[in-house]
């Protein structure tokens, strides 16, 4: 556990510094912004440094592992109603928890939408089926090209009839459903899934899951402003 | 002044709910399918702990650190008379941001894991800093020119559908994986906020129309740079990613 910590700290390092450098830069030629304001930059980009690396660190020992054990047990009781309902759950209950949804649906009224829990909803339903489509997929071999090409194809001709603003949250909403735990989860679950399934690639079949998922709250979201 | 730590027991707050029910759905399946030995359960759970614990310092260095000087850029630039050093800075920061993300570093070791070697993690890295960073660029681009999303919105996934066409098969799935990674909180939060503080100063331009969809327009960046970058793989062509 100290040695995954100790790579993790020099990954994040390496990874922010950078940008804490190059915003202290621009802070003394251009910005020249309050020093309170400076105090708090300073404090908070060593608060997201440590964060990184616990994060990082956690994130290996922890989720990756889980959603390994898991992707690699779901498809070994030939049940497919256990990876469609095992899916389903997990889709549902992973978006309408994310904090960035809440920020969503808030947005969503300041638009002008009303029911900001049912465009929670909305968008956890769209993101539960197109997971759920995403593992069913890999059992038949269904090409994740004509997949992707459907679900992303279907999207692009909603936002040709909806309203300009709902087409910006739709397309923003994709990435804020994937929350930061939600990814890793998503990731290590769809290449434990194929680990176990033979004549699987891990790089066209194990990954896709996060892509496909994310198209579900950007057709709920345009579904909406398209006919209501 | 602002305390650095206001806030944080709130983030605490939000972040724990999504933990506890990814926890909880992974105890489910430990408990009818996985029966994992205790101490094996324990190490994982400590390691979800330290996640979170890091998650939410992370969440509350971007709302203290990275979103007010973000916001200042924005606001700075836009006063400029020539607003579009915008573009330059969007191109800048979109590229730095995507090298701090912590869940783009993830996946490009996922990444290099599952092709054993073949897709090296820096590749993938380099790549999605450059097509991030262009990407950026546009959605400044279009903040401060006030182009209309679907212009850029629809031209992008018709050539990221011509793209499946040609591209390595590798490389569709992690190609569209990235598209929703690359756009991490620390990415929504900085490039957001530069667009949204100058949507607001520039005239005839407006926050809430021409601030959101940028990260619809980040969203493109990966889909279309990884697929370029596979028809650069395609010469050599993958080993050992097949398995069984």
């Amino acid at each position: 556990m100290l040695l995954e910590l100790k790579k993790a700290a020099i990954e994040a390092i390496t990874s922010i510094l950078p940008l804490v450098i190059v915003i202290l830069i621009l802070q003394f030629t251009v910005l020249h912004a309050p020093p309170e304001l400076l105090w708090n930059y300073l404090i908070g980009a060593a608060m997201a440094i440590v964060g990184v690396t616990l994060f990082l660190a956690g994130v290996r020992i922890g989720i990756l592992p889980m959603g390994r054990d898991v992707g690699a047990e779901l498809p070994q009781h030939e049940s497919l109603l256990l990876i469609i309902v095992s899916a389903v759950i997990f889709g549902f209950v992973v978006t309408v928890t994310e904090p960035g949804v809440m920020v969503l649906s808030e947005l969503f009224v300041q638009l002008g939408g009303d029911g900001g829990t049912v465009m929670v909803i909305v968008v956890a339903v769209g993101m539960a089926i197109l997971f759920m489509a995403a593992l069913v997929r890999i059992i038949f071999g269904f090409p994740i090209r004509y997949l992707l090409m459907a679900v992303y194809g279907i999207a692009v001709i909603l936002a040709l009839f909806a309203p300009p603003e709902y087409v910006a949250l739709a397309f923003d909403s994709g990435s804020a459903a994937a929350g930061s735990f939600t990814v890793p989860m998503m990731l290590a679950l769809g290449l434990g899934f194929v680990s176990v399934l033979a004549r699987r690639s891990s790089l066209s079949d194990g990954f896709g899951l996060v892509g496909l998922a994310c198209a579900g709250p950007i057709i709920g979201i345009l579904c909406w402003g398209v006919f209501f | 002044m602002v305390s650095p730590f206001e806030g944080l027991s709130g983030i605490f707050g939000d972040v724990a709910i999504p933990v506890v029910l990814l926890v909880l759905f992974f105890m489910v399946f430990q408990f009818m399918f996985l029966k994992r030995p205790f101490k094996q359960v324990s190490i994982l759970l400590r390691g979800v702990l330290l996640a979170y614990i890091g998650l939410v310092l992370f969440l509350q260095g971007i709302n203290v650190a990275f979103l007010p000087m973000a916001n200042e850029i924005g606001v700075t630039f836009g006063h400029y008379v020539d607003y579009w050093v915008l573009i330059p800075i969007g191109f800048l920061l979109g590229s730095l941001v995507t090298i701090a993300e912590p869940q783009v570093k993830v996946l490009c070791q996922q990444i290099e894991k599952a092709s054993s070697g073949y897709i090296k993690a820096h590749i993938m890295q380099y790549t999605l800093c450059i097509g991030v960073g262009l990407f950026a660029a546009l959605a400044m681009a279009r903040t401060v020119f006030g182009i209309p999303l679907l212009y850029i919105l629809v031209p992008g996934y018709i050539i990221a559908f011509l793209l499946l066409f040609f591209s390595d098969k590798n490389f569709v799935a992690i190609a569209f994986d990235s598209g929703s990674i690359a756009t991490g909180p620390l990415t929504v939060a900085l490039i957001v906020s530069i667009a949204t503080g100058a949507a607001a100063v520039i005239e005839g331009s407006n926050p809430l129309v021409d601030g959101f969809g940028t990260i619809g327009i980040i969203t493109l960046a990966p889909i279309i740079s990884i697929q370029i970058i596979s028809l650069l793989y395609r010469i050599k062509p993958p080993q050992g990613d097949e398995k069984k």
